[in-house]
């Protein structure tokens, strides 16, 4: 993930900048975590970053500045500890082989729904609607997803 | 009774069969679906459930299963808006009177206890798991984690209202372990992270569900126990359980005393579909196949789209299942048991997936169908066919699914119908839109054979290749009483006058009717579900197609649950789609666009189609207006909307007219 976030940081920010749409309404200082799917204890064992709490590690973090949607670097030691809105696990690679792609956000996209990568929520919908994320959320095809369709 | 000709027809189907102890007349349950949201903000069961309820119990089904209900005071377990409740035996008078409608009516009773789990505390701002594993979809709420003793007291109001239940006149209890409710997040990998006895290995993980069947078999050893299952959560790809786990969980409820298994397929926020008209009918029996291999002597209930009595009756005879658990496609059509039994399959209506029940369900408004127009208001008797008090000689103009429907409802009330249409045949625009329907033509086709069915056996005279218009109005002047105008919708051309080059528009709908063949490189203006429908199949069949959409999101006009599906095709077709974007020009190179911000783009193409906006056809409101004693419109003629609206105003005013 360390190399992930470093290969990719820099080549999100234009296609952030490219969907400058998306973001436009969102509150300054809401952020959306991009964290590694998996991490490894020291057995070898895979384990989901799904819990509260974990290892510290590096993440990245798409942060909604005054003036844009703008690419940081942090550090992640589970959803409880996070300020984010939104978390995006991510399966090795996924998001630079997105990045890759013509199109990055609908590669995003269809990469979500192959189950590549896991979206979650750290907000209620009321929140996430009052910071402004119904663009983004709804660009992802997100509200639209499960299984009673 | 003696048997009925279609009996003999579906001889597994209608063969009798046993639950317990007690005998069930044929191999159909009834569902419990999904809640109907009719009942009050506590929980109490309304008159309008009441009616609906006593229309499940008549559907001939040997079980009924009566929809969900939460177990808890707290309301952590109540999922959707109007949910019923079980928790106290305030609420037992009308459960009471359920259970008497379906045993009147033959059936066996159960009641399904129905703990949301991750999907629940509506009200509360918070839901229970195993684990506080974040929501994957804003809808829910954030979850708080179950101490051991919350899962002991969820136990004992488990068993309380199954008790509760029974002492209603229940005949026994469903409870639900699949779709990301309660127990089934406590059975998942991806939900359970625990590290008790409650998580970890699929023992551990499955404890809580085999304690809750053990308790309510001790408290309730008399009484069939039923737990439904996910035979795949499609949740796999995200963490959750493979569906190699999903059986051996199987396994473990029937090894504690379950005495049928209801398989279901995925959780409600799983990536992919399960039951849209997307998936193929029959495309899941192989899980139910597997859960009667794996579990031989339990009973096994299975229905995920498998909507035809026909193909259940042929898994039945192979064995591969031995309930057929089936539930909306009889919100869409009440009698279709007895429409197999009388081998009247013809005249049923089919569910079309279209799952505007859980759309609806999901903005916590009641559910209704968009194929039973009275569903839900079984209640209200301005929803009732009844015979006219006055017979009248009616004209339809259209025989699109509005004037279809008014006319077999009018008919049914012994009115005389003709429906005039200037098409060869019937249906309207839905022709041409079904047939470039991405997910499943058939459904759609079906509403058309429907009437089509329909029509000719009620007596409905059809004038089809006729133009409705003044001079055919003057030459049946006086003859009819009534003329419902149900002519539909076009696109509204005329929105680009002045525009340069309009002359070379072309109209979506006629390129869906098949009239005109576009060229190979399209741009489509209007991204709403005509626009979708017309660029999702030409970028299918070959063309390099573009969609220019005034909107700042596309599909605006699809129902919410089959949004999703028309932005994945779109994804995955990868057809760019330009939005806030108008049309500035057509010229011989293409279309000329222009953003918001002002900036125009050429898009290359030899065909630009116009799919919005869209008008509603009313000229024959102005014109008819002194021609004829009654004049009415139903449909997408006084507002241009979509099918659900069609068949429903064209049942609401055939049913009062």
């Amino acid at each position: 993930m360390a190399a992930l976030a470093q290969s990719t940081r820099a080549g999100w920010q234009p296609v952030l900048d490219a969907h400058a749409e998306l973001f436009e309404a969102l509150a300054v200082d809401a952020s959306l975590a991009l964290v590694p799917r998996w991490r490894i204890d020291a057995e070898g064992q895979r384990h989901a970053n799904i819990v509260p709490r974990t290892d510290p590690m590096p993440m990245q973090l798409w942060l909604r500045t005054p003036l844009a949607m703008t690419v940081r670097e942090g550090v992640y030691a589970g959803h409880a500890h996070l300020g984010s809105d939104l978390l995006m696990l991510a399966e090795r690679r996924a998001l630079d082989e997105a990045l890759a792609h013509e199109r990055p956000l609908s590669e995003l996209k269809r990469r979500l729904r192959r189950g590549e990568l896991l979206f979650m929520v750290l907000r209620t919908r009321d929140e996430l609607r009052s910071r402004g994320w119904t663009d983004f959320l709804e660009a992802l095809g997100l509200p639209f997803l499960g299984t009673c369709r | 009774m003696s048997e009925r000709p279609g009996e003999a027809k579906l001889p597994h189907l209608f063969r009798p069969g046993r639950l317990g102890r007690y005998a069930t007349r044929n191999m159909i349950k009834y569902g419990a679906c999904c809640v109907s949201n009719y009942n009050t903000r506590d929980g109490h069961i309304t008159p309008r459930e009441l009616a609906r309820t006593r229309v499940i119990a008549n559907t001939g089904c040997g079980i009924i299963t009566n929809q969900g209900a939460y177990p808890d005071p707290r309301g952590e377990g109540k999922s959707y808006f109007r949910m019923v409740a079980l928790y106290d035996d305030k609420f037992l008078p009308q459960f009471e009177t359920i259970a008497g409608y379906i045993h009147e009516a033959g059936a066996v009773a159960i009641q399904q206890i129905l703990h949301a789990g991750r999907y629940g505390g509506i009200d509360l701002g918070y839901c229970v798991q195993p684990s506080v594993v974040p929501q994957t979809l804003p809808h829910f709420r954030p979850p708080r984690e179950m101490s051991k003793d919350d899962i002991r007291r969820c136990i004992r109001e488990h068993v309380e209202a199954s008790k509760r239940a029974i002492k209603a006149g229940f005949d026994g209890v469903e409870v639900t372990s699949f779709m990301g409710y309660l127990l089934a997040s406590f059975n998942s990998r991806f939900t359970n992270q625990r590290t008790d006895e409650y998580g970890g290995s699929l023992e551990n993980r499955g404890r809580f569900m085999r304690e809750l069947i053990d308790a309510v078999k001790q408290a309730l050893p008399e009484h069939p126990f039923v737990i439904r299952l996910n035979g795949a959560e499609l949740m796999d790809a995200w963490g959750g359980n493979s569906e190699d786990e999903c059986f051996e969980l199987m396994q473990q409820a029937a090894g504690c005393g379950g005495d049928m298994i209801s398989v279901t397929v995925g959780w409600q926020e799983a990536p992919e579909s399960s039951i849209g008209r997307d998936v193929a009918p029959g495309h899941w029996n192989y899980l139910a196949a597997r859960a009667k291999r794996e579990c031989p002597n339990t009973l096994v209930a299975f229905g995920n789209r498998l909507p035809d009595p026909r193909m259940a009756d042929d898994c039945l005879a192979k064995g591969e299942f031995d309930y057929w658990e089936v539930c909306r496609p009889m919100l869409a059509d009440p009698e279709l048991v007895h429409k197999a039994a009388e081998d009247r399959l013809d005249e049923v209506r089919r569910c079309i997936g279209s799952l505007n029940c859980l759309s609806r369900v999901f903005r916590d408004l009641p559910y209704s169908c968009t194929m039973n127009p009275a569903l839900g208001h079984e209640v209200e008797p301005e929803y009732a066919v009844t015979p006219a008090a006055v017979k009248k000689k009616i004209m339809v103009i259209g025989a699109g699914p509005a004037g279809m429907e008014f006319a077999i409802t009018a008919r049914r009330r012994g009115h005389d119908v003709t429906v005039y249409d200037r098409a060869g045949r019937i249906g309207g625009n839905l022709l041409g839109y079904a047939a470039r329907d991405l997910a499943r033509p058939d459904d759609l086709l079906s509403v058309v054979r429907h009437y089509e069915v329909m029509a000719a056996k009620l007596g409905v005279e059809m004038r089809l290749n006729t133009e409705a218009n003044a001079k055919l109005m003057r030459s049946v002047l006086h003859q009819y009483d009534v003329c419902v105008v149900a002519a539909g919708a076009r696109i509204d051309l005329s929105a680009y006058d002045g525009l340069p080059g309009r002359e070379r528009l072309v109209d979506a709908l006629e390129v869906a009717a098949g009239r005109i063949q576009p060229g190979k490189r399209v741009v489509v203006i209007g991204a709403g579900k005509i626009g979708l429908v017309v660029a999702e199949f030409l970028k299918k069949n070959g063309a390099e197609v573009t969609l220019v959409e005034a909107d700042k999101r596309i599909a605006g006009d699809v129902m919410p649950t089959f949004k999703w599906r028309h932005t994945a095709w779109v994804e995955e077709l990868e057809i760019p789609v330009l939005t806030s974007t108008r049309l500035a020009r057509v010229t011989a190179e293409g279309a000329v666009v222009v953003d918001a911000k002002g900036v125009e783009t050429s898009l290359p193409a030899d065909t630009v189609i116009a799919a919005a906006p869209r008008v509603a056809n009313q000229a024959l409101f102005a014109e008819f207006e002194w021609m004829v004693d009654e004049l009415h419109g139903c449909g997408d003629a006084l507002m241009p909307r979509g099918m659900d609206a069609a068949i429903h105003e064209g049942y609401r005013l055939g049913a009062r007219i």
